[in-house]
Parts: structure tokens; sequence; C-alpha cells
């Protein structure tokens, strides 16, 4: 078991430094295709721990990987960009290759005691939690991502900005339904949530439910742009410090 | 005059309470105090887990009060949650009337005032879960840790309940890691519950609960070794359960429903 930890702990200083290396090629060019691709490597070495876990976990839902969840899906939405065809903008990359690489030095520092199979978690309502909220997370950063780019350069023109939004506003409600029907209040799992989790997750709800409404009111771009841009670095606080996992393993 | 006065005093307050500016405030406040909360909770974990054996009533008056120093931030979470409610209802009523009256004739993209109708039924889903939750922990009744072993009839006297463990098996990790292999993860308990109107022999295991009459019979520990076999069991009996499961559907429902319009309305404006 060390020795597929210190594989893992390998593929992510990998990985991390690959999403370094986005966020250096994007930064310094105009557009070049080698940060997505960059990023989508960097998702691809962080996929592989965090893909091997699961099946190794498996029907338990692994809830102290959250960082790592958030930081794949995140990695993987510019390379889904790419093969869709639509071209991407550098800054984007940016953004989103600094908060993959971040999340990713969090995941390799991240204590690696084991943790026992929990049998609260061998439940589908986990599985879409878990990941429901670490692609809330991800679609999140996203929007961040396209906000802070506007806000740096304000004459780009991109059609269906709201859509990482909406995306993460679904799927958080989505993994909000699957916590509330799995938890002690419903179906009777005897589950207490962390409250380090709780209040982070009530943290990012709140926090873009008022970027959106501000959105919706607000006439000022600019502030909307800061705003939205803020709520990046919100979902990055809570991913990098609650990503303990919900709850310890009795 | 003073009537004048009066209805133009009562039209602010009206506006106050039902305008976006002032949800805007309230998400924005909601936010500050949940950050502050956020750094602030470790050391009170006590305090705030005390809410769900008191009841918000309870907890409110014979705790949080007294201890508002150190419980302000979700004092002031509750307030602002509280008066945004208020203004979700008044905002989303006043608005959902207008658009289902409108709905056929307002102008615009095809999607858009679809796209309107599940934003409402968000902020709809939203009450609801709160209405839910309010009711949850006002008028919920429940019992916490019964310990059963074997073949014991355990009266619940406030509950009006007794319950008898009639078997109970241990179910062993059989997964992939080796570590963990033969040890005990999950029980199997076969129960048999009586109340007034009836008696019943039902299963429950950790992850499945056992529902008798409105009651909820929870697993929340079981022992781990070989031997004396027992369970500790929560019992429940939660009104607040009927209201939030269709309003958290609703909310999860309405929020896939946004998402495919507000796709459907950008290829629309894409294509426009």
């Amino acid at each position: 078991m060390d020795h597929l930890l210190s594989i893992h702990s390998m593929f992510l200083q990998l990985s991390a430094i690959l999403s370094a290396g986005s966020a250096a090629v994007s930064i310094r060019s105009k557009f070049s295709w080698c940060g997505p691709l960059l990023l989508a490597g960097s998702s691809f070495w962080a996929g592989i721990p965090l893909f091997t876990r699961t099946c190794l976990y498996l029907p338990f839902a692994i809830m102290h990987m959250g960082g790592l969840q958030t930081a794949v899906l995140a990695g993987l939405l510019p390379a889904s960009f790419l093969i869709m065809g639509k071209r991407p903008l550098n800054y984007q990359i940016f953004f989103i290759s600094l908060c993959v690489c971040i999340l990713e030095l969090e995941a390799i520092f991240f204590p690696t005691d084991y943790y026992l199979p929990n049998i609260m978690t061998a439940s589908s309502w986990a599985h879409i939690f878990s990941w429901g909220y670490a692609a809330a997370r991800a679609f999140f950063m996203a929007a961040a991502a396209l906000a802070a780019a506007r806000l740096c350069c304000p004459d780009n023109n991109n059609k269906g900005t709201d859509i990482p939004t909406a995306l993460g506003l679904a799927s958080m409600c989505i993994s909000m339904a699957a916590g509330l029907l799995w938890s002690v209040k419903c179906l009777g799992v005897a589950l207490d949530f962390h409250q380090d989790e709780t209040i982070g997750f009530m943290l990012i709800w709140f926090y873009w439910l008022f970027t959106c409404h501000y959105g919706l009111a607000s006439r000022s771009d600019r502030g909307y742009q800061a705003i939205a841009s803020g709520g990046g670095i919100v979902v990055l606080m809570v991913t990098a410090l609650s990503s303990m996992g919900i709850w310890r393993p009795f | 005059m003073e009537a004048v006065l009066k209805s133009v005093t009562s039209q602010n307050i009206w506006r106050l309470c039902s305008s976006i500016t002032t949800g805007i405030f309230l998400l924005f406040g909601i936010f500050l105090f949940l950050l502050a909360g956020y750094f602030l909770w470790q050391g009170n974990e006590e305090l705030l887990v005390k809410i769900n054996d008191l009841g918000l009533k309870k907890w409110l008056f014979m705790l949080a009060i007294n201890r508002w120093q150190t419980l302000w931030w979700f004092l002031g979470f509750l307030l602002f949650l509280f008066l945004l409610v208020i203004n979700t209802v008044l905002c989303t009523g006043h608005r959902l009337f207008r658009l289902i009256r409108l709905i056929h004739s307002l102008p615009g993209f095809y999607n858009a005032p679809y796209l309107r109708l599940c934003i409402h039924g968000m902020h709809l889903g939203f009450i609801v879960v709160l209405a839910g939750y309010t009711a949850s922990y006002t008028l919920s009744q429940g019992t916490a840790g019964v310990v059963l072993v074997p073949g014991k009839d355990i009266p619940i006297r406030e509950q009006g309940l007794s319950i008898k463990l009639l078997r109970v098996r241990n179910i062993l990790y059989q997964g992939r890691i080796k570590p963990f292999r033969g040890n005990i993860i999950d029980v199997k308990a076969l129960l048999a519950v009586k109340d007034q109107t009836g008696r019943a022999i039902r299963s429950c295991s950790f992850n499945h609960a056992l529902l008798f009459n409105g009651f909820i019979i929870t697993i929340k520990n079981f022992s781990k070794i070989t031997g004396r076999p027992w369970i500790m069991v929560d019992i429940r009996r939660d009104p607040g359960l009927y209201i939030y499961i269709p309003g958290i559907l609703l909310l999860a429902f309405s929020g896939i429903l946004f998402l495919i319009f507000k796709v459907s309305s950008c290829r629309e404006a894409a294509f426009l």
C-alpha cells in the first residue's frame, strides 16, 4: 500500500509540474495550444491516482479526495473545450492552471494516512454527492476564470459565458439533493456532516447565489466580473482547506 | 394626508422587502457570517451539535443567547437566512404570478419565460427545504443512544414504543484492500417494533433505516468485536421529512431544467 501511495505521489508531482507549465505558457503567449494540452496532461496524471483509488474503494465513495476530484475535473474542462474545437482564451487557461496547480500541491502535502472504507459511503447518494460537489467547484472555478479573463481582457466577446455558472449551480443542486437525502435527517444513514465541510459547502453556495443575483440586478459588467473572479478564490480556499474529508471513519 | 403617508410607507416597506437588491445584500451578509464562522467554529462544535438534541427553540433561548459571544456568526446567519426567506417569498410570489399571467405574451427568446420559471422553481424549492428544516428542528421528537441487545424488550416511554432486537448478523469487509479484509464494517439487525397501533418485524442496517408508523429507527453504532453483539439506535419522528424531500427534489429538478434552458437560450442567441 505504501508503494502505491508513493507512485501516486509521483504522478501528482508530475501533474503539478505540468499545470505550472501550462500556467507559465498561457501567460506568456497570446494564444497557444500548448497551455490547454499541458493542462489536459496534468489532469491525466492526476486522474490516475484518483481513478485507481476510486476503483480500489468501490462500492465506497472516496470522501477525502475532494481537492483532487476538483483539480481533475477543472483541468478536464479546457481539454473538453479542445475536443469540441472551441479555442479557450489563454487567460482562462492561466487561471485554471494556477488553481489546479495549487490544489495538486495541496493533494501532495495531504497527510497520507490511510482511510478505512467507510460503510456510510457505500451508497449511490454518497457517490453523487461527492462527484456533484467536486464538479460544481470545478465549474465555478471555470466561471471565475472566465470572469477574470474578461476583466483582464475586456474586449473579448465570448458567447454563452454564463454556461459554467449554470453548470455549477445545477451540479450543486444535484449534490445538495443527494447529500440531504443521504443524511441522517432523511433516509436515515447515521451520518453527521463534518462542520468544516458543511460550512464550506454553504459558503460556496451562498457566494455564487450572491454572484448570480448581482449579475442579474447590476448593470456594471466590471463589478460582476470582479465579484465572479472572487468566487474562484472562495472555491479554491474552501477546497484547499476542507479537503480533509467529511469525517474520519469510526 | 395621513392615509397617503401611510400607503407610501407601506409601499416602500413592500418594495424594500421584495426587492432583489435587498436579496443581494442579505446573500452577501450570509456569506460574511459564514466566512467568519468558517474560521471561528473550531472549539464550539459541542454548542452547535446541541441544536440536534434540543431543537431550535430550546437551543436558541437556553444556549445560544447566553453564549452569543461565541455563536454570534451563527445567530447572524440564522437571522439573515430568515430575512432572505421572507424576501424570496415576496419577490418570487410577486414575479411568479405576473410571469404565469404573461407567459405567452413575453418578448424575447422562446426559452426566456421558461428560464425564469426554472429560477422561480429553484427559489420555491429553497423555501420549501428551509420550511421543512424549520419543522424538523421545532417539531421532531427523538430519543438518542438506545442500546439494544438480542432478546431484550426495551420500552421507549416518551415515544410510546417498544423495541426488541431479535437477531443481529455482522457483515465483514470483503473488498480489494487486503489489510481490511475480515473487519466488521456493518450489521444487519432484525427488530420487532410495537406501538399502540400495531407491531412489525423488520430488518435494518447501517445504511438502511427502519420506518414504522412515522418513526425512523437508525443504527448509530454497533459492536465491532465478535462475542456479545449490541446495536445503538436513534429513534425519531420527524414531520419535516415530508416537507423537505419534495423541496429538495424541486430544487434539483429546477436546477437541471435551468441549465437545459440556459444552454438552449445561448444557442438561440448565437444563431440570431
